[in-house]
Formats: structure tokens, sequence, C-alpha cells
């Protein structure tokens, strides 16, 4: 069965299933998007140096990004260069670069291809891709659980409220909760993974989620805010080892039919040599959303 | 017999004294062999004696020009004061020559005239900014943003190569290791006296020539900084611009990766809530590699801000951006998050918009990729005697083809002092 969302500008969606012998060259999952990221800072320029202002420029960039993952663990990435209007232009290069620009970008077999606009192989590295196998066993555990339905709905609207009880059936999982002098408190029942619930109200819950839970080498710490009734993440923190603030994400969906996530704004505060801090902002805007899985 | 050879004697003395003396001055801890290229090509084509020699260059401009005045006096025992002498110098030679000419008079000056190539008149900032430690910070800077990424993916450091034949140590520490500013880290008095305002350059300065004087400036096509590196560890301009170019490609490979990442976690989240959690490591993870490829987006912005060729303007640019419905409510987790600030929701939440906003920006102007346009134009000169050479970088000034053409012109340059006449 092959669930698949085309969403163009127009926002128009469609759902095709395709012959076996067609599926069996299909990747497992492709994903392809288009991102307008726009990267700022928050500061007091008057404070600030010329050597200091010289790391703070804003900057824009637009790509078209195609992800392909196959069946064997495999993942090749496709990242196309894009000029679009009103584009950030700081003339810093008063000279002209002659050197030939990389338009397009191809990572398949752990390797990395550089094109410029020619199509002319600029360039080849090699880029050693994590194994993707448990992301593999993880899509087809899910085709096994849910219904064809249920993973309809979601690829083809991008919506999770109808799967509102695998959030409630997770949180059951974590939770014990005890009245105590009608006092709520929630206690962790999963102590070996850690994960506990800060706060809950109707509309959300604030999960924190040590990420030693994924690798064990990993030492820092989660903090998710998801909004129940969409069945959606919608925040994020991540803290160190020492619970130090390293980065706030917040996520945002299209209010249409189909809810893709469109919307990334991510806040971490850069500290200079000069001691001096800035506030690093980086919107990232998701358009033109595909979403093909082939279970 | 003795007749012929007495009469070669002759003739060879005669052409030798109708050939002028040239002195090729080398720059901050070079040697002789920086001016070897266009040395061996003019001795061939032009009626020029050449000189060309090492000198103690790292204990300060007196010292160095004391030791050039010495030097051509010794080598040139029956012509080292003649007026027809030519000085060539090369970044600090130039700023060698001159001193040398505000040390000496009509009666015992080494040359008549001279030609400064990419010279520091002015000062060079790169001197002050090694010397106050501004270079070395921004080489931890680089550290910190260029391991971000690897780090948070778990690599390890030591093992992992960048691209081909050019770590990620290597990169980081490229400000500081690549071939010239060893140089002059090696040499603190030449620092010290080739800053802005110094005492060394205030004398020579306040000298008023008027000796026949043209001034070269170079100016180097961007990106500037990975050009003159590659000079310096390759011997040409374009094999580290490559690298630098393939080392960004793999830094942004990694960010869409984990981008991509983050968004089919988030999707798989709506199956089972425990796939959020790794959503959040991949957009941290995208985050870290993004800025290893900022670094390298501004690294030679960040450059130039050390070498002081930008100047700050004022700019107004659109700037999308997007505004959280959902409030992460800090108090909720006051332990974990100090100083948070609450979101202020708006009407227009969860929409995009372009906001028109202003910044004070940096913004390059010409280099050779270690001196500023400014110091190396020669003030007071007739503007026939300022010549820019483009294309070519502090290092690759010595031997780009440009640099031939301009002094084959000066050599040309018919009733002028620097005329000199080709080989018959």
């Amino acid at each position: 069965m092959v669930f698949f969302l085309v969403l163009s500008c127009t926002k128009d969606y469609t759902l095709r299933e395709f012959s076996s012998e067609v599926i069996a060259e299909k990747p497992l999952l492709s994903l392809s998007y288009k991102t307008t990221t726009f990267r700022d800072y928050n500061f007091e320029p008057s404070s600030m140096t010329e050597i200091e202002l010289s790391s703070l420029n804003p900057s824009s960039e637009k790509q078209e990004v195609t992800m392909n993952l196959y069946e064997t663990g495999q993942l090749s990435i496709i990242i196309e260069e894009i000029d679009f209007e009103k584009k950030i232009n700081i003339p810093h290069q008063v000279l002209p670069d002659d050197t030939p620009q990389v338009s397009k970008t191809v990572i398949s077999d752990n390797t990395i291809r550089f094109y410029d606009k020619n199509g002319s192989l600029l360039g080849t590295e090699h880029m050693p891709l994590p194994d993707h196998s448990d992301l593999v066993k993880t899509i087809n555990d899910m085709g096994d659980e849910h219904s064809d339905e249920d993973i309809n709905k979601v690829v083809t609207t991008m919506q999770g409220d109808h799967l509102g009880d695998n959030l409630e059936d997770f949180l059951k999982d974590l939770i014990e909760e005890k009245q105590d002098d009608n006092d709520f408190e929630y206690q962790s029942f999963a102590e070996s993974n850690g994960i506990t619930i800060i706060k809950q109200d109707e509309k959300h819950v604030t999960l924190r989620v040590p990420l030693n839970n994924i690798n064990p080498a990993i030492s820092e710490v989660a903090v998710l805010l998801i909004d129940k009734s969409a069945n959606k993440l919608v925040g994020t923190r991540m803290y160190d080892a020492s619970n130090k603030l390293l980065q706030t994400t917040y996520l945002g969906y299209n209010k249409g039919v189909v809810a893709y996530l469109n919307a990334i704004k991510t806040l971490e505060i850069e500290e200079l040599p000069s001691g001096k801090k800035v506030e690093h902002i980086t919107y990232t805007e998701i358009n033109d959303f595909d979403f093909n899985l082939n279970l | 017999m003795k007749k012929i050879i007495l009469s070669a004697f002759l003739v060879l003395s005669i052409t030798l004294t109708a050939q002028r003396n040239v002195v090729w001055v080398h720059g901050l801890n070079d040697n002789a062999a920086a001016w070897r290229h266009y040395d061996d090509i003019f001795e061939e084509e032009r009626k020029i004696n050449t000189l060309r020699q090492g000198y103690t260059t790292s204990r300060g401009v007196e010292t160095a020009s004391t030791n050039l005045i010495t030097n051509i006096t010794n080598a040139l025992p029956n012509s080292g004061n003649d007026s027809d002498n030519m000085g060539i110098g090369h970044s600090m030679g130039g700023v060698m020559l001159r001193d040398a000419d505000r040390r000496t008079n009509a009666t015992n000056r080494n040359f008549g005239g001279y030609i400064t190539v990419a010279s520091p008149n002015y000062g060079a900032p790169i001197a002050d900014a090694i010397q106050k430690g501004k270079v070395a910070a921004a080489a931890r800077t680089a550290s910190l943003k260029l391991t971000a990424g690897p780090a948070a993916q778990l690599f390890g450091l030591t093992k992992w190569r960048v691209v081909a034949g050019l770590s990620l140590n290597v990169l980081s520490a490229i400000f500081l290791k690549n071939g010239f500013i060893e140089k002059y880290v090696k040499a603190p008095q030449s620092l010290t006296d080739l800053k802005e305002g110094s005492s060394a350059l205030n004398r020579i300065n306040n000298h008023n020539s008027n000796l026949p004087r043209i001034s070269i400036w170079a100016q180097e096509n961007s990106p500037v900084h990975w050009r003159i590196i590659s000079s310096a560890r390759h011997g040409n301009d374009h094999e580290f611009p490559r690298l630098a170019r393939n080392v960004r490609g793999v830094y942004n490979g990694f960010y869409k990766y984990n981008i991509g990442r983050t968004i089919i976690s988030g999707i798989l989240g709506i199956f089972n809530p425990g796939s959020w959690a790794k959503a959040v490591l991949h957009g941290y993870r995208a985050a870290q590699w993004k800025k290893g490829r900022n670094w390298l987006d501004d690294s030679e912005n960040i450059w130039s801000g050390l070498i002081k060729t930008t100047r700050v303007e004022k700019q107004y640019y659109w700037s999308k951006s997007w505004q959280p419905c959902d409030i992460f409510d800090p108090l909720s987790h006051e332990n974990h998050s100090p100083g948070i600030r609450p979101l202020r929701i708006g009407i227009d939440c969860g929409s995009w918009k372009y906001v028109k906003r202003h910044r004070y920006v940096s913004v390059n102007y010409p280099s050779d990729g270690l001196l500023p346009q400014y110091t190396q134009e020669l003030k007071g000169l007739p503007s026939g005697n300022v010549i820019e050479i483009d294309g070519a970088n502090h290092l690759e000034v010595l031997t780009h083809p440009k640099t031939g053409t301009e002094l084959r012109k000066i050599f040309d340059d018919e009733g002028s002092w620097f005329e000199t006449p080709e080989r018959d």
C-alpha cells in the first residue's frame, strides 16, 4: 500500500496506489519540500564592535530538498538551491566570486556530490550518514500496528487528532496520578527511561525526556510541548547535562485541511568571544510538502 | 690574446655601467626567494643588475631598514649610492625602502626611487588583531562552531575528516595556522611597528620624500581569505576555496539531513509519541551543523573584520518571521530554564509575514586578503603612480601575471625615472 501526499502551492493532495512492480522500486519513505530559511540576531547594535558585527549579518536562503529512505536502510538526499524574491542581500562581497557555485547537492551511498547550475560535477567527498535500519523498523512497525485508514489520514492530511489515543496511552504508561490534599502530582512509572511530565492542562502537556533513551552516549535532556488536541509537537527545548538551556524550538502547522509542518522557529543564545550574548533566531518556512509512505 | 681579453673586459664594464641596479626587497619573515620569479624574468629581459638578498625583518622596521642599507652598501661597493638604483619592496619590504629613504640623504642614499607593492604604508590592522588576541579568539570561535555539528552527531572528532585532505582541527585553526600568520606571530617587534599609528610608521609617514615613487596595490576576488590561505598552503589561489566549498557542502548536507529527520520523526510521533524525542534530537543536531555552515558562510566577513576591510552600514532588509501561538511556559520548568522570557502571543500568531528591519551590518571593501586598499595606496602620489592589480592576493602578487604586466609598463614608461630599457 502506498500512501502519497502531494501538496503543491495550490494545496491539493492525492492518494495513489501503485502496482507491486512499481512499489518494489519505490523508497519506503520519500519526503520533499521547499524550505526558506531566515537567519537573524537580536542584540543591541551600539554595544557591538565592527568585528563582532561581521559575524552577525542576517541571511536567507531557499532550497528544495528531496529525501528517500529505502528498505535497506539507505537514505538519499537531493538539495537544490533556489533564488527567490526578497532574499536578504548584504553587499559584503564587493569583488566578484568567480569560483563555481554549488547549485545542486546529491547525497547517496555515503558520498556527497556537488553540481553547478549546468549540471557539471564540481566535486565529491565521502560523507558517512548514520545507519537508518532503526527508522525502517519504526516505519514498518507502524504499518503493522495501525490501520491503513489511520495511516492514510495522517499521510494525506498530516493531522493526528484521530490518533489522540496514542498520546493518551503513552501518557498513561508514564503517569501515576496521585491525589493528595486536592493537589495533583505526577510521577513517572517508567523510571528506567526517566520520562516525566512537567505540566499538563486541558490543551497541552509538557514532557521531560532524557535523550539517553535514544543513545546512552547522549547526555542532553529534551523538553517537549505537545498540543494534545491536535496530537502534535508544538515546542521543544534542549538542555545540557547541567540543565543549561541550549535551544528552544517552536513548530507551527499549516492551518488548512492538510496540517503539515510549515514553520520552525529556533532560538539559541550565543556567546561571542568578548563574552557578550546575542540571541540567534532561525525561521524555517516549509512549502510544497510531499510525503510518501510505501508500506 | 691579452688585448682580446682586455677588450672583452672593457665591453663588459661598459655594458654593466649602462645597467641600473634593482634591489628586490622581501616582506616580513620572508626570504630572498620571494621575488625570484620576477627577478629572473626582468634580469633576462631588462638592462638591470639585480640584488636580491635576505634581510632580518623580525626585529622591527628600523632594524630591517638598517640591515637593508648595510646590505646594499656592502653588495654594491661601487654603486651602492647610485641615484639610478631602484628599489622594489613587497609588503614590509616597501616600508623598509621608505624608512631607508627617510634615514638617508642625497649623499648616502642607496636608491633614487622605489616601488612599494602591497605594503602596509599606514599600518597592517592584522598586526593589532594578532597582538590583541583577536585572531586567536576568532580561531577558537571557529573551532566551537565547526565542532558543534560533528559532536552533536556523535562522530569521533579526532578521526573524522571533514573532506579529503582537510581535517576539522586544521580547518578550525586555519586563521592562525595557514602559512603566513605564523610568520607574523613570530615577529612581535615588527608587528608592533606595523600597527596603525605606530611610532615607527608615524616617523616614516611624516617624512616628505621627493624621490620618484610608485605604489602598487592588490585586490583579491572573493573569497579573499580562502584564496590567500590557498596561496600560502598550496601555491595557488583555488585549491583551498574548492576544499572550503566542499566542507560547506558537507555541513549543509548534514544540516538538511537532520531537518528532514526532524520532520519525519515529527510525523511518526503522531503514531508513537516517543518519536518526538528523536525529532528534538535531530532538530538540535541540525542547528549545530548549521552553526558550522553559517561560520563557513560568515568566515570571509569575519576575516575581513580582522584585517579591517569592513565598514558598518545601516541597511534595510525584509525578513520573514513567524510567531508561534503556543506558549512555552517557563514557569513550568523553572529549574531548567532560568531567564527565559514568556512569549507574547499576538493576533497574527501562526502566520508568516515579512517584516522590514534595519541593522548596522558589516560590509567588506577591497583588500589583498591581508591589507586593505587604504593602507597599500601611498598618499600624495600622482594618480598614474598608483597602480591596481586586481585578482591578486598579498602572497600571489609576487608571482601574479598582472604584476609582471604592470612592472613591464613601468619599465617601458618613456622618459620617466623608472624607464628601464630592454636588453639588446
